[in-house]
Order: structure tokens, then C-alpha cells, then sequence
């Protein structure tokens, strides 16, 4: 539970990177982006891992 | 009910902020803040002694270590909390979003603004329910795969709208998303882990 607990912090990172990307680039943009590397971080795992798929 | 008790707080907590703040001023909104944190003491004071029925052997980071050597011999943990850790980055990023489209697009009022945080937990809140009633969804790679699609589909449309009626059914849409990417998550890692 440490680990995952270490994982969830990425949630501070978030803020950080979603309020930069606001700054730089604006609200469609940061959507954008949001939409675009989440959906790429879980195909990522469903394709490299078996165990998930079959979960 | 781990998804229902959070989501009741963020669905109250903005609105009766919201509600400080229009009809008083920030500060407030920063007394009754201040107030619900001395009950919380106060209750978290009356609560029952209880013992761990497990006690962790040896200091923080050798437990950390002992973590990462499980996720090393056991991959659908590792993948779980690789999910967790940067899917959040990334779906994470809704929340700045929010107040950034409640501000230059919507531009509501302090209330309106509890309200879109609301909308956003009743949402979870009601997924949660749902859930509970159905049972759960057997297979956990549809449960996730409907989450991201569900989240991502309502914070695109979220993104593109300008009328507030709508915002508040996208942000009930990515809340419903939660419970189901979060107790999936929760219920693998259960799983594919032994109580210590």
C-alpha cells in the first residue's frame, strides 16, 4: 500500500502540469492533452499486459 | 461506500463554501472550514481504540522496498499501479480544467461554481450506487475501458461547451467514470496482493 500510495502523489503532478498547460496553450488544448496521454497510458497497459486484458 | 463518502464531501463541502461566500465573504468561508475541522477533531477524539489486526514489520522504506519487489514478480500490479500512477497525471489534469472553464468561459457566480463540483459528485455518487446495486462489473478490463471512454468523452464535450446546464451534465458523466475506474483498480490490486 506504500507504493500505491506513492502513485496517487502523480495527482499533485497533474495540477501542476494541467495549470501550466492552462497557461501556456488554453482550456482545449489541456483537454486535449488530458484526453489524449490517459487514453494512451491505459492502452498502453491493456496491450502489454495479458493478466489485465483477461482480468 | 468508499466511493460514496468522498464524493458526498466534495459535493457538500464547495456547495455550502459557495453558499459562504455569496451570501458572507471568503473569510467566511474560512471560519466554517475552520469550525467543520474542530467537530472532525472532536469526533476523530471519540472514536473506539482499536488494534491493527496486521503489524508491519521493519521501517517505512524497507516495506516501500518490499513493495516494489512484489510489483516486480507479480506484472498486473505492476500495470495497476503503472494505470494509477500515469493515467492520473493525465485525467488528473480535469482538475485545474474546471475552475479555469467555471472562470473564463462560464463565468459563474460562487454558487454555480459549487454546484459544477456537485454535479461532478452526484455522479460518482450515483455510479457508486449503481454499482453496488448490479453488483460490480465482472470483467475488470470493460470496467476500466468503459471509465476512460466515459471520462474522456465528457471532458471533451465538457471542453467545447459554453452553457453551464450542459457542463453540469458533463461533469455528472466524468464523475459517474470514478467508481468505476477506481474500485476496479482497487479490487485488482486487492486481488493480487496478500494482506501484507
Amino acid at each position: 500500500m506504500s507504493v500505491v500510495a506513492i502513485a496517487v502523489q502523480s495527482l499533485a503532478i497533474a495540477w501542476l502540469l494541467g495549470g501550466w498547460l492552462l497557461d501556456v496553450a488554453g482550456i482545449m488544448p489541456t483537454v486535449l492533452t488530458a484526453v489524449i496521454g490517459g487514453l494512451t497510458v491505459f492502452f498502453i497497459a491493456i496491450v502489454a499486459s495479458k493478466e489485465l486484458r483477461s482480468s | 461506500m468508499n466511493q460514496l463518502g468522498p464524493s458526498a464531501g466534495r459535493a457538500f463541502g464547495p456547495l455550502l463554501a459557495g453558499i459562504l461566500i455569496s451570501i458572507r465573504s471568503v473569510t467566511a468561508a474560512f471560519f466554517g472550514l475552520t469550525a467543520l475541522y474542530f467537530v472532525t477533531v472532536i469526533v476523530t477524539m471519540r472514536l473506539p481504540h482499536s488494534r491493527p489486526t496486521f503489524v508491519q514489520k521493519g521501517s517505512a522504506i524497507q516495506q516501500i522496498g518490499q513493495g516494489f519487489g512484489h510489483i516486480r514478480k507479480t506484472p498486473v500490479v505492476f500495470w495497476v499501479i503503472f494505470l494509477q500512477a500515469f493515467s492520473l497525471i493525465f485525467f488528473g489534469m480535469a482538475f485545474p480544467v474546471i475552475p479555469a472553464i467555471a472562470v473564463e468561459v462560464l463565468d459563474t457566480s460562487e454558487v454555480q461554481f459549487a454546484w459544477m463540483w456537485g454535479a461532478f459528485a452526484f455522479g460518482q455518487a450515483a455510479a457508486a450506487i449503481v454499482l453496488a446495486i448490479i453488483g460490480g462489473i465482472k470483467r475488470s478490463a470493460i470496467s476500466l475501458l468503459a471509465a476512460v471512454l466515459l471520462f474522456s468523452v465528457f471532458f471533451v464535450f465538457l471542453g467545447l461547451t459554453d452553457n453551464y446546464w450542459f457542463a453540469l451534465v458533463f461533469l455528472f458523466g466524468m464523475g459517474a467514470a470514478l467508481p468505476l475506474w477506481g474500485a476496479t483498480l482497487m479490487t485488482l490490486l486487492q486481488h493480487f496482493t496478500s494482506p501484507e
